[in-house]
C-alpha cells in the first residue's frame, strides 16, 4: 500500500467515471436493441457524479485538500473492475443495468477504502457525498429496471 | 468452541459500547424540549430534542414523505428549514442543488433537532392524514402488476388530486416501512384508494402489495404531491406514460371526463409486449363516450409470432412525435414513466412547442 494524495484519487476516480461513459458510449453504438441504445445513451449522458459533487465544494477547500496524503491500495480501483463485464451487442436492458449497478459498486469501494482511513473531516464529507451519489444512482438504476420500459 | 469465545467476546464488547454510548447520549446530552415552528407561526410543536425532524413530525402527525424508513437513501423528506438546522451534512448533498441549498432545502431524517427550529413546507403536507383501509378488491391486470382496491376505514374519505400519491406501510424485518403509489382512482371516488403495483422481485412494498388479500387491513399515509390539473377545460391534456407509469393517467383521465365530458385529452402508452398491455379496452370503451379523448398504445419490442396487435410500434416518445401537432394552443402535458423516457418525450414536446411550465412529470 503507498500513499498519495487525494487529489490523484479523485482524478482516478475522474478517470474511472470517464471510462464508464465510454463503456454506456459505446453499448449505445453498438447496441442491436433500440431500447438499449437509448437507454445507454442516457446513462453516458448523466454519468457525471464526481465532477457534480466538486461543483457543490468550495474551491478553495478543494485545492486545500487535493494535496493530503492517503494510503492508497492500487488493486482497490483498476482495470479489473471492467474486466468480464463485457456485453454483448444484443444484450438487454436488464442485461446492462445489471452491469451498472456492478460498474457503481466499484467507484463506491474506492471511495468507501478512503472513509475507512483517519481522514480531514472535509475529505470524509467529500467521500461519504460520493458514496452516496452512487448509492442513490443504483437506486435509481434499480427502478429503471423494475419498470420494465425498455 | 475455542475460536469462537474471543469473537464473541468481541462481539459482546461492541454491543455493550453501543449501548452504553446510546445510553451517555440520552443522559449526558439531553436538549430538552424544543420548538419546532411550521409555516411561520402556523403550527407549532413541542418535541424531544435529539431525535430526528422527520421522526418529530411524523410522532405530531405531519406526515412527509419519505420512502427510505429515514436511512437519507431516497430524498424524498426535503422541507426547508429557515432557523436552527445545523449545518448540511454530506449525506444530504447529492440530493440537493446548490440553488436549494442556498434556500436551506435540507432532508428532514438527517436533520437532527438539538434546539428550537422553524421550518417551512408545502401547505398541502399539514393536511396529509393518516388512513386505515380494508383491501375491498384484487385483480391482476398484467403477469406482474396488480390493481389494488383499498376501502377508506377512518377517515371514511379522502380528498385528493389527480397526479397525487399515497404511501403504503409495508411490514419489513426492520419495523413498517412506506412505500409510494399514485392513485390510480378518481379524485370524485372519496371513500377508496385503488393503487396499480408493479411486482418487483425482492421489493419489499411491491411483494407485499401482491400478498394483499381481500378482508387485510392495510394503513397509508397521504395524499401528497404538488400537480395540480388545469382547470380551464380549453386546456388539451397529454398523458404520456410507460413501463407501469399508469396510475396517475388512469386518475386524471377519469376525473377529466367526470367534469368536462369535452375536454381534448389524449393517452399515449408505452410498454414492450402485448403481455405487458393494460386498460386498454377501458380506454376505448371511454374514447367511444367521449369523442375528443384519443388513446394510442404503442410496444417497443418486436412482435413474435404469436403475438397479434394492429397498434403503433415503436418507444412511445415517437408516438408522441407522430401525433401532436406543433403549435401554440393551450396544452399541458403529464408524464410518468422511468427518467429516460421522460427526457424523451419532454424533447418532443418541447419541439412541439410546449415550455417546461406545460409539463409536469412523475419520476420513477
Amino acid at each position: 500500500m503507498g500513499v498519495i494524495t487525494v487529489g490523484e484519487v479523485l482524478r482516478r476516480a475522474s478517470e474511472f467515471e470517464c471510462r464508464l461513459m465510454n463503456f454506456y458510449l459505446d453499448l449505445a453504438e453498438h447496441a442491436t436493441r433500440e431500447g438499449v441504445r437509448l437507454l445507454t445513451d442516457y446513462m453516458a449522458r448523466h454519468r457525471q457524479r464526481l465532477a457534480e459533487a466538486l461543483e457543490r465544494f468550495p474551491e478553495q477547500e478543494y485545492r486545500r485538500i487535493s494535496e493530503l496524503p492517503i494510503r492508497y491500495e492500487p488493486a482497490s480501483i483498476d482495470d479489473s473492475c471492467f474486466e468480464e463485464r463485457e456485453l454483448p451487442p444484443d444484450a438487454t436492458a436488464a442485461d446492462v443495468l445489471d452491469k451498472a449497478v456492478e460498474l457503481d459498486e466499484c467507484l463506491v469501494a474506492l471511495y468507501r477504502h478512503v472513509l475507512q482511513q483517519e481522514t480531514d473531516p472535509a475529505v470524509r464529507d467529500l467521500f461519504e457525498s460520493l458514496v452516496r451519489s452512487e448509492e442513490k444512482d443504483e437506486i435509481r438504476l434499480k427502478k429503471i429496471k423494475a419498470m420494465n420500459y425498455f | 468452541m475455542v475460536f469462537l469465545l474471543p469473537i464473541l467476546v468481541f462481539a459482546g464488547l461492541l454491543v455493550g459500547l453501543t449501548v452504553a454510548l446510546s445510553v451517555a447520549e440520552r443522559v449526558l446530552i439531553n436538549y430538552g424540549v424544543c420548538k419546532i415552528d411550521i409555516n411561520r407561526g402556523d403550527k407549532i410543536l413541542e418535541v424531544d430534542g435529539g431525535q430526528t425532524l422527520l421522526s418529530a413530525l411524523n410522532e405530531s402527525k405531519v406526515f412527509i414523505p419519505s420512502a427510505c424508513g429515514g436511512r437519507g437513501s431516497c430524498g424524498h423528506c426535503k422541507i426547508t428549514v429557515r432557523a436552527g438546522g445545523g449545518p448540511v451534512l454530506p449525506t444530504e448533498t447529492p440530493f440537493l442543488s446548490r440553488a436549494q441549498v442556498r434556500a436551506g432545502v435540507r432532508l428532514a431524517c438527517q436533520v437532527k433537532i438539538r434546539e428550537d427550529i422553524e421550518i417551512t413546507i408545502p401547505e398541502d403536507l399539514l393536511n396529509v392524514q393518516m388512513f386505515t383501509a380494508e383491501v375491498a378488491t384484487t385483480r391482476l391486470v398484467t403477469h406482474d402488476i396488480v390493481e389494488v382496491l383499498l376501502a377508506l376505514k377512518e377517515p371514511a374519505e379522502i380528498s385528493q388530486r389527480p397526479g397525487q400519491y399515497v404511501q403504503l406501510q409495508a411490514p419489513s424485518p426492520e419495523g413498517p416501512v412506506y412505500r409510494a403509489y399514485s392513485i390510480s382512482s378518481p379524485s370524485y371516488e372519496k371513500d377508496t384508494v385503488e393503487l396499480i403495483i408493479r411486482l418487483v422481485p425482492g421489493g419489499i412494498g411491491s411483494t407485499y402489495a401482491h400478498n394483499l388479500e381481500v378482508g387485510d387491513a392495510t394503513v397509508l399515509t397521504g395524499p401528497y404531491g404538488e400537480f395540480r390539473l388545469s382547470e380551464d377545460p380549453d386546456v388539451e391534456l397529454v398523458c404520456v406514460g410507460g413501463g407501469c407509469g399508469m396510475a396517475p393517467m388512469k386518475n386524471i383521465i377519469y376525473t377529466v371526463y367526470e367534469r368536462w365530458p369535452d375536454r381534448k385529452c389524449w393517452l399515449f402508452f408505452g410498454c414492450r409486449t402485448t403481455s405487458d398491455i393494460f386498460y386498454l379496452e377501458e380506454f376505448q370503451e371511454l374514447a367511444r363516450k367521449h369523442p375528443n379523448f384519443r388513446v394510442v398504445y404503442a410496444l417497443s419490442d418486436p412482435l413474435s409470432p404469436e403475438e397479434r396487435w394492429d397498434g403503433e410500434t415503436g418507444f412511445v416518445h415517437l408516438s408522441v412525435d407522430k401525433h401532436i401537432e406543433p403549435g401554440g394552443a393551450k396544452r399541458s402535458a403529464f408524464l410518468c414513466g422511468p427518467p429516460p423516457m421522460i427526457e424523451a418525450v419532454m424533447k418532443v414536446l418541447a419541439d412541439k412547442g410546449f415550455t417546461p411550465e406545460d409539463i409536469f412529470y412523475d419520476e420513477f
